[in-house]
């Protein structure tokens, strides 16, 4: 069973995916902070980190430069999922290695969980 | 080579006296006139006081002087500590840093006169005479001299990180100006440890800061320098052409250097009065423009957060009805089917209002950046077709790519951006037609990928297409028969088009003839 760490904030939102990934067929490890996300990642090594980028306390940009330093989780690959649609928080989250940003109001979750799918195979 | 020294000093002090009281009178009020004002009375005492000196021919008034000029150098320090953190507007926040150096200033001037601080002067090199550090001179030294100074730099050092760019530029000249003139100075300072290793040819480096800073004021416009400049010239000239009209020998050469005095005195006033307007204006223009700058980073980050908050609760409403639909909470009743379909459809144009709006004032900003990447068109409108094929069917019209025979190039395109575009014109080609379908072809003709969407729907006016790629206008037909959106969707396109060095048009024979979309990509 694949494993998927679901950093975000939105308790509604985190309930739906939390719902939907679960339905998929995912092991899902949930996390609405930056700094306990990370500490989950280490802890649970998943096989993709589903990130929102505007976060309380450390934004998910703060998270992408933690994961990227520590060799033992630097590796997992990130898509970014944030409604923040801003181009310079966006090269930066590229710069930081993730493999797709992508605004959550223009995907249903069905159509997330396909896209999942895609960049775990 | 004294007389260089005396010259340099003498320099130093006038010009230290004359901006330091110009800065002054030009605003009384205002902390950073005051202590550039007092920073250069530091400066003129000491550079004045070391011409004396320099000039003196008996130990007696040449110890005096000596004695002088460092009571002049023990100020320098805390004024200019205080100038720095007035120009950073810090002088409030670092109350207690000041608060200690202007006591351990006042304790060296209370000193600076007995034998602990000079304890005399002997000949040195060619100097008749040269003043000898006492032992609290060194305390001065690493106190005062670089430790209000060190604590100066550091402070600019510090707000030079965060700065914005013109301040910054600003900060560098006072930095570079502060280095050179307090390492001039420092110069000084061998001899009177008996330590003939250096010379004082830093000297003449002091004038530089003077300069420096005068310079990063004329350019940023803080205390209006250039004004005074110019009507210190005219003053000299004018000087220059009375004296001249005055000791004129005949009565008639005297008239004319009146007359050309008289004349000068009106052109100069002119001048001066239209240099002054000048500057005024490019404030003006100045803050005006740094104001435009905030108000435009304010508005991008209003924008992107306003967005974000809004697509939040869309999000929410579009997971749950979309799993609603897809029976993930069980089999919804059937006579629910066709509401949750129009909940679903009504949030998916409050999403697409959203994405348009936050489009649009990006595009109007300039904001937009295109990434390109080898991409297969076909690819995208078979994806957009697949897409739209459902809308289609519910409206019994038929929707058909009729591919190529031969598979097109891949070509160099912001994907994304295309697909909105594909999107956008086949979407409002459906919407638009009633009766028929909608036909997509491509193709590839002198060296330009084409595509084009046809269909048999309303068809267009001249002046619809006159106005339908402009930014919130809208095709007459749309408002007769399809009231959603609020016409940026084609404006859009064309803007993503023309980001693509393309052109996108609109043909129709007429009312209920149907329309032709034309999209042309340069092949890249």
């Amino acid at each position: 069973m694949k494993k998927i760490l679901l950093i975000e904030d939105e308790k509604i939102l985190l309930d739906i995916y939390k719902d939907k990934f679960t339905q998929a067929g995912f092991k899902i490890y949930l996390s609405s902070e930056a700094k306990k996300g990370l500490n989950l990642a280490r802890k649970e090594k998943p096989d993709l980190i589903v990130l929102d980028i505007l976060l309380p306390k450390e934004n998910g940009i703060t998270f992408l430069t933690w994961l990227r330093k520590d060799p033992k989780i630097s590796s997992i690959p990130v898509l970014a999922f944030s409604n923040y649609d801003d181009p310079d928080i966006k090269k930066q989250a590229f710069k930081l290695g993730v493999k797709d940003y992508l605004i959550k109001t223009n995907y249903t979750p069905k159509e997330i969980i396909e896209k999942i799918k895609s960049y775990l195979k | 080579m004294i007389n260089l020294f005396i010259v340099f000093s003498l320099i130093n002090g006038i010009t230290a006296a004359i901006f330091g009281i110009f800065v002054y009178l030009k605003n009384k009020q205002k902390l950073i006139n005051k202590t550039f004002f007092l920073m250069s009375f530091g400066v003129a005492v000491w550079s004045l006081s070391y011409c004396q000196w320099l000039l003196m021919t008996e130990q007696g008034p040449a110890l005096f002087w000596s004695k002088m000029l460092n009571f002049g150098a023990t100020l320098i320090p805390i004024f200019y500590l205080h100038w720095v953190l007035s120009l950073l507007n810090l002088a409030k926040i670092k109350r207690k840093l000041l608060t200690a150096g202007y006591l351990i200033t006042f304790i060296f001037l209370i000193l600076s006169f007995t034998p602990y601080y000079i304890k005399s002067v002997k000949p040195i090199l060619f100097f008749l005479f040269w003043p000898q550090a006492g032992p609290l001179y060194i305390c001065f030294l690493i106190l005062g001299y670089f430790g209000l100074t060190g604590c100066g730099l550091y402070q600019l050092l510090q707000a030079r990180k965060t700065a914005s760019k013109d301040k910054r530029l600003q900060i560098n000249y006072v930095i570079l100006g502060s280095i050179i003139g307090f390492s001039g100075g420092a110069t000084n300072f061998p001899l009177m440890l008996g330590i003939p290793l250096i010379l004082p040819i830093g000297q003449p480096l002091v004038f530089f800061y003077v300069l420096s800073f005068a310079f990063a004021t004329i350019k940023y416009h803080l205390f209006n320098i250039k004004v005074f400049l110019i009507e210190f010239l005219v003053s000299i000239i004018g000087l220059i052409l009375l004296v001249q009209a005055v000791i004129a020998e005949t009565f008639w050469l005297k008239i004319l250097g009146f007359g050309i005095f008289a004349i000068f005195c009106t052109f100069g006033y002119l001048l001066i009065k239209s240099i002054i307007k000048e500057i005024e204006y490019r404030e003006k223009l100045q803050i005006a423009y740094s104001e435009l700058k905030r108000l435009d980073k304010a508005k991008s980050e209003f924008i992107s957060i306003a967005s974000h908050q809004l697509r939040t609760p869309l999000t929410a409403i579009k997971g749950y009805i979309s799993m609603m639909r897809e029976k993930s909470y069980g089999k919804p009743p059937e006579k629910m089917e066709k509401p949750l379909k129009n909940i679903y459809l009504s949030n998916e144009r409050l999403i697409k209002l959203v994405n348009d709006l936050l489009n649009i004032s990006r595009i109007e900003a300039g904001k937009i950046e295109i990434k390109l990447e080898k991409t297969s068109i076909e690819n995208v409108i078979i994806s957009v077709v697949e897409e739209l094929e459902n809308t289609a069917k519910e409206k019994n019209i038929y929707l058909r790519f009729e591919k190529p025979k031969k598979h097109l190039a891949e070509i160099l395109v912001d994907r994304e951006k295309i697909r909105q575009v594909i999107m956008n014109i086949i979407d409002n080609a459906i919407k638009y037609t009633k009766k028929g379908g909608v036909t997509i072809k491509s193709k590839i003709e002198n060296l330009k990928f084409k595509i084009i969407v046809s269909d048999t729907g309303t068809g267009l006016t001249k002046y619809e297409i006159s106005k339908m790629f402009e930014s919130f206008s809208r095709g007459v037909a749309g408002t007769r028969l399809y009231t959603e959106g609020v016409g940026l969707g084609l404006y859009i396109a064309r803007r993503f088009i023309e980001m693509h060095q393309g052109k996108i048009r609109a043909e129709s024979k007429g009312k209920n003839k149907g329309s032709i979309f034309y999209i042309e990509l340069p092949i890249k």
